[in-house]
C-alpha cells in the first residue's frame, strides 16, 4: 500500500492524456499508454465493451469525438496517483445538435513500466451518458 | 461506517445488475450495505490494495471476494471519493474493471 501526491509523475501523465484529447492530439494521448492497455467501458452503452491496445483507444476515441461532433472536452478538476494507480476525476461536456453532455466522471487506471495498462470510468449521470453516445 | 458519510451523499455503483444505481442520503447507502451483507451472508472480504487521496478526493483500489448462492467473485474494485471540509464522503463511486463478473454476481 502507498501514500499518494497529487504532483505524483502518473498524476501527471493522465494530466497530460486529459490535456491531448481536449486538443484533439490523441496520438499524443495514446503515447502515455502500455501498448498492451485495456479500456473498459461502463456497462449499458451502445458503444463497445472493451477496447485493447493503442488503436482500440484511438478508436475509443475516435468515436466519442466524432459522435460529439468535435466538442468532447474532457476537464481535470483532481487527480491521486501512486506507483501503480491513478483516479482522475474529470468534468466532461460535449454538444450534439440540440443534446448537452455535462457529466462528472471517476476514472481508474493501473499503471504498468511502459504507461497506463487497466483503465475503466464511471459517469455521475450514466443515462446521461449512454443517451448521448447512443 | 454512518461517522464517514455526509448526510446528502450521492452513491454510484457502477454496473448492470440489481444493486446498480445511485443512492442519496446516509440511510439509503446504510439499506445498500445491509443488501450486500444479507445477500452474501457475510462472506464478503475487502483487501485494499492501494490507497490514494488529498484533502478533496481519495481513491481505493481493493480486492473482492465473497460467495453467494453457489457463485464466487474474486475482483479488483476502484473507489472514488469526494470529501467535504470535514472530510467525510459526499460523492462515491465504485466500479470494477472485469464488471461482467460483477454483474453475475449479483444477477
Amino acid at each position: 500500500m502507498s501514500t499518494t501526491a497529487t504532483d505524483h509523475p502518473n498524476a501527471q501523465r493522465m494530466r497530460e492524456v486529459t490535456e491531448a484529447v481536449t486538443a484533439g492530439n490523441v496520438a499524443v494521448a495514446l503515447e502515455r499508454f502500455s501498448p498492451d492497455l485495456v479500456w473498459y467501458v461502463p456497462a449499458g452503452s451502445s458503444l463497445e465493451r472493451v477496447y485493447r491496445g493503442r488503436d482500440g483507444l484511438q478508436r475509443f476515441f475516435g468515436t466519442l469525438i466524432q459522435r460529439s461532433n468535435g466538442t468532447l472536452r474532457p476537464r481535470a478538476e483532481d487527480v491521486v496517483a501512486s506507483e501503480d494507480h491513478v483516479v482522475i476525476f474529470l468534468r466532461i461536456t460535449a454538444q450534439r445538435d440540440d443534446v448537452d453532455l455535462n457529466v462528472r466522471v471517476a476514472h481508474f487506471a493501473a499503471v504498468g513500466p511502459d504507461g497506463l495498462t487497466r483503465n475503466w470510468f464511471l459517469p455521475d449521470d450514466m443515462e446521461a451518458w449512454n443517451r448521448f453516445f447512443s | 461506517m454512518r461517522a464517514f458519510l455526509a448526510e446528502d451523499i450521492l452513491w454510484h455503483v457502477g454496473g448492470k445488475h440489481p444493486l446498480s444505481g445511485d443512492y442519496r442520503g446516509v440511510e439509503a447507502v446504510l439499506d445498500y450495505y445491509a443488501k450486500v451483507r444479507e445477500q452474501t451472508g457475510g462472506t464478503l472480504t475487502l483487501e485494499a490494495v492501494d490507497i490514494l487521496a488529498n484533502d478533496d478526493h481519495g481513491g481505493v483500489f481493493m480486492r473482492v471476494r465473497g460467495e453467494r448462492e453457489g457463485k464466487t467473485i474474486d475482483v479488483e474494485l476502484a473507489e472514488a471519493l469526494t470529501f467535504d471540509a470535514s472530510g467525510r464522503w459526499v460523492e462515491y463511486w465504485a466500479l470494477a474493471d472485469e464488471q461482467e463478473k460483477v454483474d453475475a454476481f449479483w444477477g
